[in-house]
């Protein structure tokens, strides 16, 4: 069984999440949430005896909080990680939901970044994050929650249909200009910025 | 005879460095006879790291007459933040400075630190050997060659120009004189002087003229001594171009086989990859290179006008397909701001680098350095930078400032991408 036929694979980094292309050969494994597959590390040992240098993930993030999930995939060989990150907000009640679904992400990304340091390698996080007119206000801070986990780049990708007015359009900008303060780069796709945020719009389909 | 003065040298380094300038200007000064017994030296080499308040600690109790610093853009602040506390504590000690932060501003710098004595411009080994001359007889020091200094009425006064050192070998070895020990196994070597490039961002080319080397015996000697007595086992030249010439490149392969054969190994040397070929990189092979420094900085056609670098994609990439054949890493070094170029042509710079996967690919923002050229043409150019140090480039006529913040953060991320690896 060869990898490709084993797991949805994206060998562009760029395709998956990745704001830039760097040389390869480089390979995404998931589609969804990779550590769904069952045979995940067998996965990775296997792009890697193929000749994979840059191996990453696509995952939710939460998984990366069970077990030795972090440590393992830094073992066997992923280098990169593409976090599907939905921002969300604390409830009222924070005895009844005392964790967002976007924590478990965050401690996800944490739980990587910091079981590579701990063997002294580099890796590469990024998140694609949806942004439609009713998440756009949560835009920003999850930026900034994300570049303090350690994310290096954010895709905002346009979900849903019909026009973002104004208001959504300031807080993707504010979104861009938040990452930049931090150290993120954030890139926006099929949403059209004004001309001052031009820069951070992908053209064409990325 | 009189108590001799206390000179304390006091270099502020990156972590991890040690200052090759204070070991040459203390192993000149020790050396001249007319000292001898005059002066006591003590070198304090720390780092930028530490808060100047604690370096002041380490070094008001040594009573200091003279106290003596290098200065560049990188420690600039922390050494004026320490002046200024060694002036408040301890009035009657001296301050000197001397590096290129300050040398080719010399006049300015002292109208705006009067916390600072005296500044030694150029090269300073002679110079601040002579100044300890002229201190320890109670002459004027503001007579001495390559000498910017406060008058006692206020006034700052520059001395002539002092000619460059014609014969390196007369400046003793840190090393072979004992002055500087090697640390962590590392230690740092010098074989020449001076570029024959003229990049307009460098303060090396325009500062120091022609090429003037140390000779052969002494380098090997210094080589020999730091590998066999001191168990160094690796050295970091800091040449600006290590392939000079194909001679030198020969001659110093020999030198260092030997040792290279026995784990020697040199990090990040500096080279000209355009003249890199089979036989030159089996040579650095052979010297125990694993990594080395190189440009393009841009390969915008504009910017390499205006820093008179010349590029020649081809010849470029066939210096790091040769390297990469034998092992050895290349860094790629590219410059963001460069006047002339925009942020799609950096990027299309990094694009070419990364597409040669040379090993490393290393992204700076332009600082507009005192002496350079660029800093002499800044308003013709429309370089907009920070005065005080490091002064790092604000905007230019093709790249606002908000975009030049936004390029520092994309190529960060795709730096990040890219050595991220198996
Ligand atoms: S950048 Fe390098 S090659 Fe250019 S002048 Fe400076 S030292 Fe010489």
């Amino acid at each position: 069984m060869s990898v490709r036929e084993s797991a949805a694979v994206r060998t562009d980094l760029t395709e998956a999440a990745g704001v830039d292309v760097v040389p390869g050969p480089n390979l995404v494994l998931g589609g969804l949430e990779a550590f769904s597959h069952p045979e995940l590390p067998a996965l990775v040992v296997a792009a890697a005896a193929a000749g994979f240098v840059r191996i990453g993930l696509e995952t939710g993030g939460g998984p990366l909080n069970v077990g030795e999930n972090a440590a393992g995939a830094i073992h066997v060989g992923v280098r990169h990680l593409v976090i599907r990150f939905v921002p969300s907000v604390a409830d009222d009640d924070p005895v009844a939901t005392p964790i967002r679904a976007s924590d478990a992400a965050l401690a996800g990304i944490r739980a990587f970044i910091s079981a590579a340091a701990a063997v002294d390698q580099k890796v590469a996080v990024s998140a694609v994050v949806p942004a439609c007119r009713h998440t756009a206000p949560l835009l920003p801070v999850a930026v900034a929650e994300l570049a303090d986990a350690g994310v290096g780049a954010v895709r905002l990708v346009a979900d849903g249909e019909g026009a973002y007015g104004s208001a959504a359009i300031a807080h993707v900008s504010a979104a861009c200009d938040t990452g930049v303060v931090n150290g993120v780069w954030v890139e926006v796709e099929g949403i059209v910025l004004p001309e001052s945020h031009a820069a951070h719009c992908i053209i064409g389909d990325g | 005879m009189s108590a001799p003065l206390k000179v304390v040298l006091v270099g502020l380094n990156s972590p991890g460095y040690q200052s090759l300038a204070l070991g040459y200007i203390r192993a000149y000064a020790q050396s001249d006879d007319r000292l001898k017994g005059r002066v006591a030296f003590q070198t304090l080499d720390l780092t930028v790291d530490v808060d100047p308040w604690w370096v002041a600690y380490r070094v008001l109790p040594l009573e200091p007459d003279v106290v003596a610093l290098s200065v560049t853009c990188w420690n600039a602040r922390h050494v004026f933040d320490l002046c200024r506390i060694i002036r408040a504590a301890s009035p009657h000690t001296r301050i000197v400075l001397g590096g290129p932060e300050v040398g080719p501003v010399a006049e300015q710098t002292l109208e705006s630190h009067m916390e600072v004595d005296l500044i030694v411009r150029g090269e300073g080994e002679i110079t601040f050997a002579e100044v300890l001359y002229a201190l320890t007889r109670g002459r004027d020091v503001c007579r001495v060659e390559g000498v910017t200094a406060r008058r006692p009425d206020g006034f700052v006064v520059s001395a002539g120009d002092r000619a460059l050192i014609a014969d390196l070998d007369s400046i003793p070895s840190p090393y072979l004189t004992g002055v500087m020990s090697p640390v962590d196994g590392g230690a740092y070597l010098e074989t020449y002087r001076g570029c024959p490039h003229r990049c307009g961002y460098c303060f090396e080319g325009k500062g120091y003229g022609r090429v003037r080397s140390f000779s052969q015996g002494r380098v090997e000697a210094e080589i020999r001594t730091l590998a066999e007595s001191h168990g160094v086992s690796s050295f970091s030249f800091i040449d600006p171009v290590f392939n000079l010439t194909q001679d030198r490149l020969e001659w110093l392969s020999a030198a260092l086989a030997p040792y290279a054969a026995n784990g020697l190994r040199l990090h990040t040397v500096e080279v000209d990859i355009e003249r890199v070929d089979d036989d030159a990189a089996a040579l650095l092979k052979r010297a125990g290179v694993c990594s080395v420094e190189t440009g393009p900085q841009s390969v915008g056609a504009a910017a390499l006008a205006e820093c008179r670098r010349s590029f020649d994609p081809e010849r470029f990439s066939t210096g790091v397909a040769a390297l990469r054949r034998v092992g050895i890493s290349v860094e790629c070094d590219l410059i963001i701001g460069l006047p002339g170029d925009s942020t799609e042509e950096f990027f299309e710079g990094m694009e070419f680098c990364l597409a040669l996967d040379p090993g490393r690919v290393q992204t700076s923002t332009l600082h507009v350095l005192p002496g350079t050229d660029l800093w002499l043409r800044a308003e013709e150019l429309g370089l907009i930078f920070d005065v005080e140090p490091p002064h790092e480039i604000i905007a230019t006529p093709r790249i606002s400032y908000v975009d030049l913040r936004r390029a520092e953060v994309r190529a960060t991320w795709i730096q990040r991408q890219y050595e991220a690896r198996l």
